[in-house]
């Protein structure tokens, strides 16, 4: 996908010597099915996306996440579109909860320009017929296989094991389908490693990884988000060591209730 | 230049889709792009290809199946989608019916007129193309072996055999020594060979079958196989795949691994640094496969010199079995010559007995040494038969202490239906969930050890039926049940049935009691059983159970063992 400008190519370093085009946007070309006499079928839109290979959950607050979906040019939906179609859909993909979460840290474009495809009378969606069916057969794959990322991910990240990073590779090669991107997937999977690590010091559990080392991640965060404002309370009424008392009566009877 | 998806459901299979294998090997002399998947392709990858041929397997995997089939054709035209193999053969109208595509193509590719080509090749005479196999990252465990033929059909035509309507004639396609030199050649040597006959000892070419594989390698205590140079088993990948059109970057990340593996081998300390310089500019390298092609003969040189070149003994796995009524002294002198591991002898009714013993004494009387036993149940046999069958084996293996043996229960389901909830007119649902139990125990298969078969079988027919009722908990965790009385409160409670209330507590068991049926006292007191579950037992909740001790008497049970 060339963009030009007068006529020269327009290229802008996104990372550290990185084209837009090599900043792993993915790319899927939607087309309808092929005639029976193997005419192949037409082109009705792209589908376009990346997502910030953060393997943990995205905060709410984000409000630029999901794939926009425009049929010339014109809005469908909201972020949330995606979901709705899937959950919609006759096959199972996840709980609706499941799907609106995996759309975040996830951005991009579903950009549809066909004749085929007709807006319904509230600009949510197409009208209802087969090509609007097939439409959504593929944002439905695009969902289970998006689903299958994240899961494989978040399994990999949770146990570093060898089985679980093939799993995460298969589902990440299945979703940047690696020929026609060309994304070296070995290189894209040890960058998510690198950025979570990152990550993860950034955010650097003060309390959590000294009250409660052996917990889930789940569990870490929601008590450091927890015990921050708590802290934050005390510092502001000075009471420095009434936090002090408190967090290690926290401490010593969440031991006992946890046994 | 076309692309073709090569597809198998995600069941997890043993062995390799041979047809398919067989499909790419067409395909790929026509200069095609062959892939295969393993389950639902992405719709981005099922979007550029021009066809679609799905392979189909065992009947009772048909909704998985039929479920795989309608995702293609949610994204890909009908007219492209072709759909063989086992179940479409013996399935043809349901798959026709369910899917509402037209290409169910029933029996072998005998002719690609069949799939619309007009160069009439017979597909299913050409050599198997390994290399799709490296396209998924499913490990097939029988994957890695030779697969052939030398004869197609069975005229013996079993009720419960699908062979005789898959392939109704019995016909010899000897051609061993030209399937095996081409693998070879093409793929590296391997060190095993499946053959997939269905009756081989119905041909008249035994003996023509035998010297070839000998002449391969495959006489008895010859250790004739050395493993290929993986560093040129992988690069032979990688140059194959490069000039098929699909991608190469897994086989090169695998060739980088097993250099980095292999370095420890490398002992003398200026190859060990050439070795390791090399290593490095491959791994800083953006073009890994660039400095693999500058040093490959470098590379082939070290490694041939360092690797595991110890022969090692090959095998052949007459894979469907040997038929035990056609096995004569001078059919098996043939077979003791070749080295067969294991032998594979059906024991499928107790009529055989003999038939069978006679087989199995010849066998070992001519060497064999290994022994895999297949007996078939849920059929026209009883329970009790099943456990004689069971017990002869037991028996036969104990006089031959110098024998390795299993057997292999084999449920009976008819070919023609969609499931496996098939029951047998001696069977009950029951009687087959608890068989289910034991055989889980062991992985499917029943050791040859007498004092393990007596504990899981029981010692006799009516001790196995009584097994077969007790609650499958118990059955699973016999020893815990058993060491807090549970079994044997349990076996009082059996032991008064009499044989009316026995029939009653199967149909119970299984959900098939009749709404007019009337529950006896005896059979009140036994059923709580059922509902105990090892949780339960190990926190002693035992109120249920206490109400039956005080009618049982004096009988308690152990508390906190």
């Amino acid at each position: 996908y060339s963009i030009k400008l007068n006529g020269k190519e327009l290229r802008k370093n996104y990372r550290e010597n990185k084209h837009v085009l090599d900043s792993n946007i993915i790319f899927w070309d939607l087309r309808a099915k092929s005639g029976a006499n193997d005419t192949p079928g037409d082109k009705i839109g792209i589908l376009w996306f990346t997502f910030n290979r953060k393997l943990t959950s995205s905060k709410k607050d984000d409000h630029d996440y999901g794939i926009i979906v425009r049929s010339k040019n014109i809005q469908m939906g909201n972020n949330d579109t995606f979901a709705d179609q899937t959950f919609n859909s006759k096959d199972y993909v996840a709980t609706y909860r499941e799907l609106t979460q995996m759309l975040r840290g996830v951005y991009g474009e579903l950009l549809i320009n066909s004749p085929t495809l007709k807006d319904n009378a509230r600009r949510e969606w197409f009208k209802i017929d087969e090509n609007s069916y097939y439409l959504k057969n593929i944002i439905t794959d695009f969902m289970r296989r998006l689903h299958k990322y994240r899961y494989s991910a978040s399994k990999y990240y949770n146990n570093a094991e060898l089985n679980n990073k093939k799993r995460l590779k298969e589902a990440l090669t299945d979703l940047v389908s690696v020929d026609t991107n060309s994304i070296n997937v070995n290189t894209f999977n040890d960058e998510i490693n690198e950025d979570n690590d990152s990550i993860d010091k950034k955010i650097g559990f003060q309390f959590a990884d000294e009250d409660m080392p052996r917990e889930s991640l789940t569990k870490r965060r929601a008590y450091e988000e927890l015990m921050t404002l708590i802290y934050e309370f005390f510092k502001k009424e000075r009471k420095n060591e009434i936090f002090l008392k408190l967090r290690a009566y926290i401490k010593r009877n969440y031991d006992v209730m946890s046994k | 230049m076309a692309r073709i998806l090569l597809v198998e459901p995600d069941n997890d299979n043993k062995y390799p889709p041979i047809g398919l294998m067989k499909i790419a090997s067409y395909h790929k002399s026509k200069g095609d792009i062959v892939e295969f998947y393993k389950g639902k392709a992405p719709y981005i990858l099922i979007n550029k290809m021009d066809r679609v041929y799905i392979t189909t397997l065992f009947t009772f995997y048909y909704h998985h199946t039929i479920d795989t089939i309608i995702h293609y054709s949610n994204y890909i035209n009908g007219n492209k989608i072709y759909i063989g193999g086992i179940a479409a053969t013996l399935l043809q109208h349901d798959f026709f019916k369910d899917t509402g595509l037209k290409n169910v193509i029933v029996g072998q590719l005998t002719d690609s007129s069949i799939i619309g080509y007009e160069d009439h090749i017979n597909i299913d005479n050409l050599p198997l193309d390994y290399d799709i196999l490296d396209d998924i990252s499913y490990q097939y465990p029988a994957g890695d072996n030779f697969f052939i033929y030398t004869t197609r059909g069975c005229p013996r035509a079993c009720n419960f055999c699908a062979v005789s309507t898959l392939e109704p004639k019995f016909k010899e396609t000897n051609n061993i020594i030209e399937q095996i030199t081409s693998i070879r050649e093409k793929y590296g040597d391997k060190r095993n060979i499946l053959i997939m006959d269905n009756n081989i000892l119905y041909s008249e070419k035994l003996e023509d079958i035998v010297t070839n594989l000998i002449s391969l390698g495959f006489a008895k205590e010859n250790r004739t196989y050395i493993k290929p140079n993986s560093f040129e088993i992988i690069m032979g990948k990688i140059r194959r795949r490069q000039a098929a059109g699909n991608s190469w970057i897994q086989q090169e990340e695998l060739l980088c691994e097993y250099l980095r593996q292999f370095k420890r081998k490398v002992t003398a300390k200026n190859t060990s640094e050439q070795f390791s310089d090399i290593l490095n500019e491959i791994n800083s390298a953006d073009n890994k496969y660039e400095i693999l092609f500058k040093y490959e003969n470098i590379l082939i040189e070290i490694i041939e010199r360092y690797r595991y070149k110890k022969p090692l003994p090959r095998y052949i796995d007459f894979n469907q079995g040997v038929d035990v009524r056609l096995l004569n002294k001078k059919k098996m002198k043939l077979l003791s010559i070749i080295s067969i591991k294991p032998f594979r002898l059906a024991y499928d009714n107790v009529n055989m007995t003999k038939k069978y013993t006679k087989a199995f004494q010849m066998a070992y009387d001519y060497g064999i040494r290994y022994f895999s036993n297949y007996l078939l149940y849920n059929y026209k046999d009883s329970p009790n038969d099943l456990w004689r069958r069971l017990h002869k084996n037991v028996q036969l293996y104990k006089e031959k202490p110098d024998i390795q043996a299993f057997s292999f229960p084999m449920k009976y389901a008819p070919i023609d239906r969609c499931d496996r909830n098939f029951i047998g007119k001696k069977w009950n649902k029951k009687f087959l969930s608890a068989i289910n139990v034991i055989i889980n125990v062991t992985r499917g298969v029943v050791a040859k050890e007498m004092d393990f078969f007596y504990k899981a079988y029981g010692n006799s027919e009516d001790e196995f039926i009584k097994i077969l009722f007790m609650p499958n908990e118990f059955i699973k965790h016999r020893l815990f049940f058993e060491q807090k009385g549970y079994i044997n409160l349990w076996s009082k409670c059996y032991n008064k049935l009499n044989d009316k209330e026995k029939c009653d507590l199967a149909l119970l068991l299984s959900g098939e009691q009749d709404k007019n049926l009337t529950i006896s006292k005896n059979i009140e007191k036994i059923l709580p059983f059922y509902k105990i579950t090892k949780n339960a037992a190990s926190r002693n909740y035992l109120n249920l159970l206490n109400k039956n001790v005080e009618l049982l008497g004096n009988t308690r049970l152990q508390h906190g063992i």
